[in-house]
């Protein structure tokens, strides 16, 4: 089993407010896992605690990702290990073009693994396949990263750029919320044509509309902070049968 | 009492012979920097930049004497290619094409010819006080001028591209042209201003825009940050006709920008847009005076200003709406980006008005790199480093991205995102 990432005892705080007590996850290659709560659980703060973001107190426990101690890693370090974070709310950078920022973002882990520059023909042959891919045209391409689209065209931006980089570890955070059901799908085959062996995607939602078009192998519910259940994707029905409260009622009774 | 300006003027004077008319040029606009005296920072208008070590440096120039230049100008940029270079080494205006399109005319101030002086000459006497000495000092000690005349009804097929080099050596470079473009023509001028060393530049440049006439206008400044460079445009709108006018500094150690620009017409209209970039201990600034003196006039300022290390950014933009004015619409914006602590901007934008009947609005902000663009950026693998680069480029982009000329926005932009690099 070729594991990818073991979070253990994951306990961190933003201020004076503790958000993840105690988390543990343990994801290989080739799994998918969802990671449902309700709000305020702390799906995104795990999101952005994996991917690097400031303001993070991490005060005991893990996290290695391939073997490495990932809280130790600057963002674009764990970037050009493969790691690879999906915005809930991707930012507009006006004056920063589209395929500007893959290029250096592909150069980026290209100079890592010691390989040489991506050829600009290649890149673009590449841009347009994935961009195809995602039902995005050139104009897309062209613009200023994320200014002015919609939060659908924001949420496809998103799976374009992770189809370009070819992550070994996809984190996406609510990439389906405000998404209609074409976006919604267009988004999800972005991820199922993605999935393979080496490669491993946690999705973190809310609903569990997104996974009748990703099928994840586990699903696991957060709730105050901690993983209160795992199990497969029947879980994920269950919860949106009857919602979150029989899960965090028996949690609290344990 | 003689002053030193005197001292120097007459010495000037004496090495830099000229045709008969150049004297009195010369010395009616020494009588009146005598009376104004350099710009000093009791005056509202120079209280956040003391021009007083650039004047030294000026004057102790011009006291010496004069040196070919010790080295060539480095390559002209691939912009140049698309365009009718003209080159101007130390200050010295070079040899002009000579193969120009129809409809353009080249005259130089010290080509002798007397109907040619007269008509440079007026259009000189024209530019006035404006500069509150800085003006008058250009012509104090001019040896040449440029005129570029463009033919009523012409639109020039190639941009003009001015490469104004300077080598560093001890020379004050004086540049002063002259740009007339004729009713209902259509012309690109850039002038770009480039060099190494502890230059001293003192540049005036007059745009005069016919009726109908669309003039887009570029000056690029990247001189060594040792550089001192101050620089003035005149522009004068006739009735119905369009200045787009992109003004970036980001070299010199001190510069100063004056952008004085007349509606004078009726339905005149001006796009001003600038760019500064102040890092290490440099001291840019930037003066922009847009007069509405016709009804239905526009205008429309933008000015971007960055400032990191101990760099220092000063704007300042007036508007003034002069009773009669009716109908003018303008806005002006100013925003910052304040990089570190140490680093300063000053920023004063005004409105003063004397019509009714008009639309005006002026703001400022400054601000930092928003984090989560700069995690967002990092999360796909740029550094910290490139991705603050990235966003201080980005941040110049709604400035640089109107420049109609493909090569000339890249070379402008390029030359933004070096800079950014090294400092």
């Amino acid at each position: 089993m070729n594991r990818l990432l073991s979070v253990n005892g994951l306990r961190v705080s933003v201020g004076e407010a503790e958000i993840l007590r105690g988390l543990d996850l343990e994801v290989n290659a080739g799994e998918v896992h969802a990671i449902m709560g309700p709000n305020g659980s702390g799906k995104s703060t795990l999101a952005h605690v994996l991917a690097g973001r400031d303001g993070y107190d991490v005060t005991a426990g893990s996290v290695t990702y391939r073997g490495e101690d990932l809280l130790e890693l600057a963002p674009e370090e764990r970037a050009w290990r493969g790691l690879f974070l999906g915005f809930q709310y991707p930012v507009e950078i006006p004056g920063v073009n589209n395929v500007a920022l893959l290029k250096a973002a592909l150069n980026a882990r290209k100079k890592y693994q010691g390989e040489p520059e991506v050829d600009s023909i290649e890149f673009l042959k590449r841009v347009r396949e994935k961009a195809g891919l995602m039902e995005m045209d050139d104009s897309f391409l062209q613009r200023a990263v994320n200014e002015g689209f919609s939060g659908g065209e924001k949420k496809r931006n998103e799976i374009f750029q992770m189809a370009l980089l070819e992550p070994e570890l996809a984190i996406l955070d609510e990439t389906d919320s405000g998404l209609d059901i074409d976006a919604l799908k267009i988004v999800a085959n972005g991820v199922n044509r993605m999935r393979n062996d080496q490669r491993a995607f946690i999705l973190v939602t809310h609903y569990q509309r997104l996974l009748d078009y990703i099928q994840p192998d586990f699903v696991h519910v957060l709730a105050r902070g901690q993983v209160v259940k795992t199990g497969d994707k029947g879980l994920a029905l269950d919860l949106e049968a009857q919602g979150y409260d029989w899960v965090l009622d028996k949690a609290a009774n344990q | 009492m003689t002053s030193a300006i005197q001292t120097t003027h007459a010495k000037f004077v004496a090495s830099h012979p000229a045709a008969t008319w150049l004297p009195r040029l010369r010395s009616v606009a020494l009588e009146s920097l005598e009376r104004h005296g350099f710009p000093t920072v009791a005056l509202e208008d120079y209280r956040y930049t003391n021009l007083k070590p650039a004047a030294e440096r000026a004057i102790d120039y011009l006291g010496r004497s004069e040196q070919p230049p010790q080295t060539q100008p480095e390559a002209a940029p691939a912009a140049a290619a698309d365009a009718l270079r003209i080159e101007v080494v130390n200050g010295r205006l070079q040899r002009l094409p000579e193969d120009l399109p129809a409809g353009l005319t080249l005259r130089r101030l010290s080509a002798g010819d007397k109907a040619q002086h007269d008509l440079i000459a007026a259009q000189i006497n024209e530019a006035g006080q404006r500069g509150a000495g800085l003006v008058e000092f250009n012509a104090a000690f001019l040896t040449d001028a440029l005129q570029i005349d463009v033919a009523p009804g012409v639109t020039l097929p190639t941009p003009l591209y001015l490469d104004l080099w300077s080598d560093g050596q001890p020379i004050s470079n004086l540049p002063r042209v002259l740009v007339r473009c004729g009713d209902g023509s259509n012309a690109t001028v850039i002038e770009h201003f480039r060099g190494t060393g502890a230059g001293s530049t003192n540049s005036v440049t007059q745009l005069a825009c016919g009726t109908g006439a669309q003039l887009e206008y570029v000056k690029l400044q990247t001189e060594s940050t040792d550089a001192h460079h101050l620089a003035t445009q005149i522009a004068t709108l006739a009735a119905g006709s369009c200045l787009n006018a992109t003004y970036i500094d980001l070299g010199s150690a001190l510069a100063r920008n004056d952008l004085h620009c007349d509606l004078a017409g009726a339905g005149a209209s001006a796009s001003l847009r600038g760019a500064y970039l102040a890092a290490d201990a440099q001291h840019l600034d930037a003066h922009i005076w847009i007069n509405h003196r016709a009804p239905h006039t526009q205008s429309r300022a933008t000015h971007r200003g960055i400032a990191k290390d101990r760099g220092r950014i000063v704007f300042d933009g007036k508007i003034t709406v002069a009773s009669g004015a009716d109908g003018t619409d303008a806005a002006l914006q100013n925003r910052n980006l304040l990089l570190n602590d140490g680093a300063e901007i000053d920023t004063k934008p005004e409105l003063e008005i004397y019509a009714d009947d008009v639309k005006c609005s002026h703001g400022a902000t400054t601000g930092q790199l928003d984090p989560m663009s700069v995690f967002y950026l990092r999360s796909r693998g740029l550094t910290d480093v490139q991705a603050r680069q990235m966003l201080i480029g980005a941040f110049t982009r709604k400035i640089t991205g109107h420049i109609g000329m493909p090569t000339l926005r890249q070379l402008v932009e390029s030359s933004i995102d070096d800079r950014i690099s090294e400092s």
